[in-house]
């Protein structure tokens, strides 16, 4: 599904003294099946952006285009309702969104409220625990008495039972361990082949965005200040310090080797790019003595 | 909740700003006695004087108080309409059946609008100029001789001092909660009594743990800060009494008697 902003603004508290800018004039499409990651510091808009792709925020001005449904300032509440439905948003620390008696009921909610019937909302809930890798003897205790990264699993998957058709992900993985996150994140990635999703991402890792987006989003003062693939973003070292932003950490790496008189035809931004470039140079190297 | 303006600080540095929260604390708590002690349309005028003053000195403009005003205006006028229309009076009758409109009603329903107006902008005028902690310290000084009744004030403080510091953390929390609920495709604002009312479940359920959970790591912080009981610390904010605060009270203080009088 794809979505479009259209001069979208926002304003917190609006009409008020305490009003405070949210968004500034967002242009943006996020092509349908793409994945995409937002970065950008804390305070930018980010998480604001990811609150108009469901609708929880409507636009003050300009349109927000979801799949065939406009939302403007005047959409009703009762409209959204579908689109909630194919919209999938995994909040940050999303464990505090759990309630129910046990964890098969929890997942199976949210199916359950977009229409499904009792068996087919467990049905969905079980396959969706089962991908995000919780083992079926915990299907029924309470999901209080689970470990925090169980608790992480569980409401992630709460959120893939509504087998949503666009999937927002803000920091989904703060917190976690690093096979924990990594884990996490590959699963997203296969949901997002696997499914043909729209996968949008708000992250604070830069190995994340070279490691699974094909476009990035980097966000200022709730403002757009560049979009483009990983590789155009993180091209020019310059813009990246002025704008308080640091390269993956295989760019770090290649950085230092430039200085120490390695040559790249382009930079590589992924482990892996950067063996294959290397290794070239290293035999060389050693035939040269 | 974002136009929920009474409760709320607004920054700023005026006069009535840098005012002792004790002051202002007991001009409220005085300025209520007060407005139901009071007969006379003068009286009225007076502490309307009093409000509109204040008002002026705080530097927020009237219109923000009066937006303040806008969730409050259904129950004025709700109490307005019971007292205009079930006074009894004896002196002017005007309607028929139960309903009736007297002089009595008329004028009793007008005292009571002025009442609430008066009372919740003087009470906004306390919260928007003052920081919640400001509230709590001088709420704490003006509590502390109920400790010769063994009243656990410095408990009782702390308490209040937590609570207010953590309004806003649990707002945002619900606000959060809800949004995530809604994207599970709960429907708050939809439905019938009983529908609303389960919609519920998915948002009180995560708060009250989330709570606990808040105050589990906050005792566990603050043990180990080396916190044992009020008893014998220190403090850091010391509230000063200035030259405006006492000539603040004299002018309240001669205005309270002239209007008793």
């Amino acid at each position: 599904m794809d979505i479009t902003f259209k001069n979208v603004n926002y304003t917190y508290q609006i009409n008020s003294p305490l009003a405070t800018v949210g968004l500034k004039n967002i242009n943006l499409k996020f092509k349908s099946g793409t994945y995409t990651a937002i970065i950008g510091q804390t305070g930018s808009g980010k998480s604001t952006l990811l609150q108009h792709l469901n609708a929880l925020l409507r636009p003050t001005s300009g349109e927000v285009i979801v799949g065939s449904q406009v939302v403007t300032s005047t959409t009703k509440n009762k409209e959204l309702y579908d689109l909630r439905g194919k919209v999938g948003l995994v909040f940050q620390f999303p464990e505090s969104q759990l309630f129910e008696e046990t964890v098969l009921k929890d997942v199976a909610f949210a199916p359950k409220n977009f229409g499904k019937s009792e068996d087919e909302a467990n049905r969905i809930a079980k396959e969706a625990l089962h991908l995000v890798g919780i083992d079926e003897s915990l299907i029924n205790k309470m999901p209080f008495d689970l470990s925090g990264g169980q608790m992480r699993r569980v409401a992630i998957a709460g959120v893939l039972a509504m087998e949503p058709e666009v999937l927002v992900l803000d920091e989904p993985t703060a917190g976690l361990d690093p096979l924990g996150r990594q884990q996490i994140m590959d699963l997203f990635l296969k949901i997002h082949r696997e499914r043909h999703l729209t996968t949008i991402l708000v992250t604070h890792q830069m190995d994340d965005v070279v490691n699974y987006a094909d476009d990035v989003v980097v966000m200022e003062h709730g403002a757009v200040i560049k979009f483009g693939t990983p590789r155009d973003v993180f091209a020019d070292l310059q813009w990246l310090n002025q704008h308080n932003l640091e390269l993956p950490g295989t760019g770090q790496l290649v950085q230092q080797l430039v200085q120490k008189g390695f040559e790249f035809e382009r930079l590589p931004l992924t482990e892996d790019e950067l063996i294959t470039a290397l290794k070239p140079q290293l035999e060389q190297g050693v035939e040269n003595g | 909740m974002d136009k929920m303006i009474f409760g709320r600080y607004y920054p700023g540095n005026s006069f009535v700003h840098r005012l002792d929260p004790r002051l202002k604390l007991v001009v409220n708590i005085m300025f209520i006695v007060l407005i139901f002690l009071i007969k006379h349309w003068y009286d009225y005028a007076l502490l309307g004087g009093v409000v509109i003053a204040g008002v002026l000195l705080s530097g927020v403009s009237l219109k923000f108080f009066l937006r303040g005003l806008r969730p409050m205006l259904w129950l004025i006028l709700f109490t307005v309409g019971l007292q205009l229309f079930f006074t009894s009076g004896q002196h002017v009758y005007w309607q028929w059946g139960v309903l009736s409109l007297s002089q009595e009603g008329l004028i009793n329903a007008t005292y009571i609008a002025l009442r609430f107006l008066l009372i919740i902008f003087m009470s906004t005028l306390l919260t928007l100029t003052t920081q919640p902690l400001a509230i709590a310290d001088g709420m704490e000084y003006l509590i502390r001789p109920l400790k010769v009744v063994h009243f656990p004030v410095n408990d009782v403080a702390l308490m209040l001092s937590i609570a207010l510091r953590f309004v806003p953390k649990l707002m945002d929390e619900t606000t959060k909660i809800m949004n995530a609920q809604r994207a599970r495709g709960v429907d708050f604002n939809n439905g019938s009594l009983i529908k609303r009312v389960k919609a519920l479940i998915p948002l009180l359920i995560p708060l009250m743990m989330s709570s606990l959970d808040i105050a589990t790591d906050l005792t566990t912080a603050m043990i180990s800060r080396g916190y044992r009981d009020g008893e014998g610390r220190t403090r850091y904010r010391i509230l000063k009494w200035q030259r405006a605060d006492s000539l603040t009270l004299v002018a309240f203080v001669v205005i309270t008697v002239v209007a008793i009088i």
